[in-house]
């Protein structure tokens, strides 16, 4: 297994020491940042986080077991491993290092390519720890009943509707979709973004799509089938939960009159969706006013309407598809991508082309969110 | 240390000193920022002239912060946010929570 490069801090008041490991542990492809006291490791743990860190234990000022307890009571360091570089040897010391959760105590008599390889085993060993949890965790996830995604997607009648979801380096995600037919008329597709990555955001990517769909029920029930009054209970509700007292999410709710292709829309913290009109042969962007879901009580919600005619199509989609145009580290900007998915949508078969486009700049590691996307087409009608 | 701060007379003055505002600092940035707020700071103007990229997390985390400060009697004001950012903001509608200037002068002006 190859151990990808990592950052080591080393903490020692010998240069000499602290220069000789640190040529070793170069050689090894890794880089050293050396501090002289456990004060000058502090001032650089504000500006950057080690993989690991090797200290010393007596050093001037604080020493290696103060340092390390300091380290212990801040969330931020804590949980970096922790090696005792030490010439001390003594059981007692050693047993106490131990308690502090150092991964281990090395003695500085040992040769220098040994104590190298010795750290570069331990390095390894977290990898595999790390990789290996990474792996379990996912399986658990792929295990459980429920999906942020649906399985299948709507047959309409009349429409093509079609979802695609990656989610950020294959975890799972904080982007969740779903549809709910309401009756042989209407139909309710929805699509929202947890605002982070990887599992805390999956994990609460259920907390926000249970509340949506529970929502929808609710008014279906009640034979309230208006996106507007749906989105502002869901923000009412969300508002109230503690659980979700700093979880923000995008949503945009689109409901589908299947007899006559009417769209109402509302959106709340969402990217506009994309109309293409097929006897204009143009797209215009239709914004919504909303703030994301749990912002505030008063989300400045409204609602859109859109008259599908046959050949429009429609297309919603989340920040992470404008990420995937990024180059480098500059900002995506919506227009630019709005203007590329505009010129796309006059294709014939424009989410055949859309969803290959996004998975090739996947391919090229370009991705740096959770991406979704929605489309949906008013196919022509042969009796036209 | 993700930001940089100087307290001035009526206002504090917040840096946000990375290039890249994303998954990777937004947890820190947003434990800074409340902690900021615990000390006192009440007027938080946070320039972004040095950042070029922010990400859906990072946003998250500017938006707790901002929640966090008004809860306790605070405000944040954003300054100096590149276009594609400022662009992002509007699309979003972060414009109808956060007070955004041009300059740090402006905001101040506004105070």
């Amino acid at each position: 297994m190859t151990t990808p490069q990592r950052k080591i801090l080393i903490v020692d008041d010998d240069p000499v020491m602290s220069k000789v490991i640190e040529k070793f542990l170069t050689k090894d492809g890794h880089i050293c940042h050396p501090a002289k006291s456990a004060g000058e490791a502090f001032s650089m743990l504000q500006n950057f986080k080690p993989d690991i860190i090797l200290s010393d234990y007596e050093m001037p000022g604080i020493n290696g077991f103060e340092f390390r307890q300091q380290l212990l009571q801040h969330d931020s360091w804590k949980d970096i491993p922790f090696i005792f570089l030490t010439s001390h040897s003594e059981e007692g010391l050693v047993m106490g290092g131990l308690n502090l959760s150092a991964i281990d105590f090395i003695i500085k008599g040992t040769p220098y390519p040994v104590i190298a390889s010795k750290i570069e085993n331990l390095l390894n060993s977290l990898q595999y720890e790390h990789e290996r949890s990474i792996e379990e965790l996912k399986k658990a996830a792929e295990r459980l009943p429920i999906s942020s995604i649906p399985v299948a997607e709507p047959q309409i009648e009349g429409y093509a509707i079609r979802f695609w979801n990656k989610s950020y380096q294959n975890y799972p995600g904080g982007d969740f979709m779903d549809y709910i037919r309401a009756d042989d008329r209407y139909t309710f597709i929805l699509m929202g973004d947890i605002m982070g990555k990887k599992w805390e955001a999956w994990f609460f990517s259920f907390g926000y799509l249970s509340y949506i769909r529970s929502a929808i029920r609710f008014c279906i029930l009640d034979r309230n089938l208006s996106c507007l009054e749906i989105v502002k209970k869901i923000n009412k509700v969300v508002c109230l939960d503690d659980s979700l007292k700093d979880i923000l999410s995008s949503l945009t709710l689109i409901r589908l009159d299947h007899y006559s292709g009417e769209i109402t829309y509302t959106g709340a913290g969402d990217f506009p969706i994309l109309h293409y009109s097929a006897e204009n042969q143009s797209t215009v962007v239709v914004g919504s006013g909303g703030l994301l879901l749990g912002l505030q009580n008063d989300g400045y919600f409204d609602e859109q309407v859109i008259r599908l005619q046959d050949g429009d199509k429609l297309l919603a989609f989340t920040d992470g598809v404008t990420d995937m145009f990024v180059n480098g580290h500059e900002q995506s900007s919506f227009l630019l991508v709005k203007d590329k998915l505009a010129e796309t949508l006059k294709d014939d078969k424009a989410y055949e082309t859309i969803s290959g486009n996004l998975s090739e700049n996947l391919s090229g590691g370009q991705q740096v969110d959770d991406a979704s996307l929605i489309y949906i087409e008013k196919i022509i009608r042969n009796d036209h | 240390m993700i930001i940089k701060v100087k307290q001035q007379e009526k206002y504090t003055s917040v840096i946000i000193a990375e290039r890249e505002a994303s998954l990777k600092n937004a947890e820190a940035f947003k434990t800074e920022m409340m902690q900021l707020v615990d000390t006192g700071a009440t007027n938080m103007i946070l320039n972004f002239s040095q950042v070029t990229y922010v990400d859906s997390s990072f946003l998250g985390s500017l938006v707790a912060s901002l929640k966090y400060a008004i809860s306790k009697g605070s405000d944040i004001y954003l300054v100096e946010l590149q276009k594609d950012i400022y662009d992002l903001l509007h699309l979003i509608r972060m414009n109808k929570v956060f007070k955004i200037f041009d300059s740090e002068e402006q905001a101040v002006a506004s105070l």
